[in-house]
């Protein structure tokens, strides 16, 4: 039940990211969908897939792109996530940082290398270059994510420690 | 090797996703939540349209009602400034703008209308003043996306019209982010200048908006572009000679911006 709570306050909003934040000069790099992916591997793997999957079908909604490129997209990553997460410690800030960093950088590389794909095998009839725009949002894109990140795992950090502390305090 | 619940579940998922990208079938989730996203869309192009005092007087509520009354005119205005459109000889048909997204350096506006309305792909699309902004890139049967010429991407045949030359003066514009846009591939001995009208060709397939001559000759063609000419996209702001290159370039600035679009009309061929 509370899984299909998270889900529902999910699916609004990233339809409110897509449709509205996307919009806004500075929120136009935030990427909710793959903010809560990353964040959710401090937690369950299911739990991230099964985003990967809503927001990916989001995505997907209203996209240039053929159907089911974002979902694939994100479905493939969050696998690729899961390898990197067994080698890399995310109880620790600096572990989860350079896991958020790595997660946002193949995310870019994910996406541009299908869009690359695609464009060979005729789906789509742009090829996607590397320009100084590209790269200019490939950085601002990763800062932006990068702060909310680190703010995310500061919050749940401090909200797991003291749900730990309650819980002890009750048991003594 | 992954501890996942209900496996079988995410394998269906997954098949089925893979199952749409092959038969390229049109998404059906996007039927069902275009309205909300046109709200939310809308929501945010009013909100960017407005200052911070603004923003902060529309606490009011009479001011938000009028602000409210404010749009709708507005709104009111652009669809009487395309009705006046219509005294030219090729139909407009309007759009609504649903979303404008940028992914992977790509940026598109999404409209509601698609295949169903009679909108092909590389049709051109203006807005309320007439004025060149993009072409339609890819169509579904209720949507179709449009690519602003703005974007890297954007390809397109133009036609410079030369106050000095009676010759016909082409050329291909390539779209650039920022105020300028750039028009490649003209020929040497072509005599233009700054303040030249830059038009679209009508060269470009679906592009045409003025019913060519008959016979196809060149001349007639140009002759009844100078009359009445094609699509405007802006005017030459300098001109590029290098000796040492083929083609000559020219730096052009447009007569619109394609931001904030929120109603487009899509150039048709005339009946």
């Amino acid at each position: 039940m509370r899984n299909i709570f998270i889900f529902i306050i999910l699916f609004f909003l990233f339809i409110f990211q897509i449709f509205f934040l996307n919009n806004l000069p500075l929120f136009k790099y935030l990427n909710l969908v793959l903010i809560f992916i990353i964040f959710f591997f401090l937690q369950k793997f299911s739990l991230s897939l099964s985003v990967a999957i809503l927001g990916g079908l989001i995505m997907d909604s209203g996209s240039f792109f053929p159907p089911g490129f974002f979902s694939l997209n994100l479905i493939f990553l969050c696998f690729f996530y899961y390898l990197l997460a067994k080698r890399i410690n995310l109880k620790t800030l600096s572990g989860f940082l350079f896991f958020s960093f790595l997660g946002i950088v193949f995310y870019q590389i994910f996406l541009f290398l299908s869009a690359y794909l695609l464009f060979f095998l005729n789906f789509l009839t742009i090829r996607p270059l590397i320009n100084r725009t590209y790269l200019f949002d490939f950085f601002y894109f990763l800062i932006v994510n990068l702060v909310i990140l680190i703010l995310f795992f500061i919050f749940y950090e401090r909200s797991h420690s003291k749900f730990l502390e309650k819980r002890k305090g009750s048991d003594g | 090797m992954f501890k996942v619940k209900y496996k079988w579940l995410y394998i269906i998922v997954i098949v089925l996703l893979v199952l749409l990208v092959i038969f390229k079938g049109e998404f059906v989730l996007l039927k069902s939540i275009g309205g909300l996203g046109k709200f939310f869309y809308k929501s945010s192009i009013d909100l960017t349209q407005k200052n911070d005092s603004e923003l902060k007087k529309q606490r009011d509520n009479l001011l938000i009602e009028n602000t409210k009354l404010e749009i709708l005119q507005n709104e009111n205005e652009t669809l009487r400034k395309y009705l006046d459109l219509k005294n030219i000889d090729y139909q407009i048909s309007l759009a609504n703008v649903l979303d404008k997204r940028k992914e992977i350096n790509i940026e598109w506006y999404l409209l509601d209308k698609g295949e169903r309305d009679g909108v092909k792909e590389g049709m051109a699309v203006i807005n309320e003043n007439g004025f060149f902004v993009g072409k339609i890139n890819k169509t579904e049967n209720n949507f179709s996306y449009f690519l602003p010429f703005s974007s890297p991407y954007f390809r397109i045949s133009v036609e410079i019209l030369s106050a000095k030359q009676t010759q016909l003066v082409l050329g291909v514009l390539e779209g650039e982010e920022g105020l300028a846009l750039e028009i490649n591939y003209i020929l040497h001995d072509a005599e233009i200048e700054k303040g030249d009208k830059v038009v679209t060709s009508g060269l470009e397939e679906s592009i045409n908006p003025v019913k060519f001559a008959q016979g196809g000759a060149a001349r007639q063609s140009r002759l009844f572009h100078r009359v009445k000419p094609g699509l405007l996209i802006g005017e030459i702001v300098a001109v590029k000679d290098d000796p040492h290159q083929l083609f000559k370039k020219a730096v052009v600035k447009p007569f619109s911006q394609e931001k904030n679009l929120k109603i487009v009309g899509i150039v048709m061929p005339a009946p």
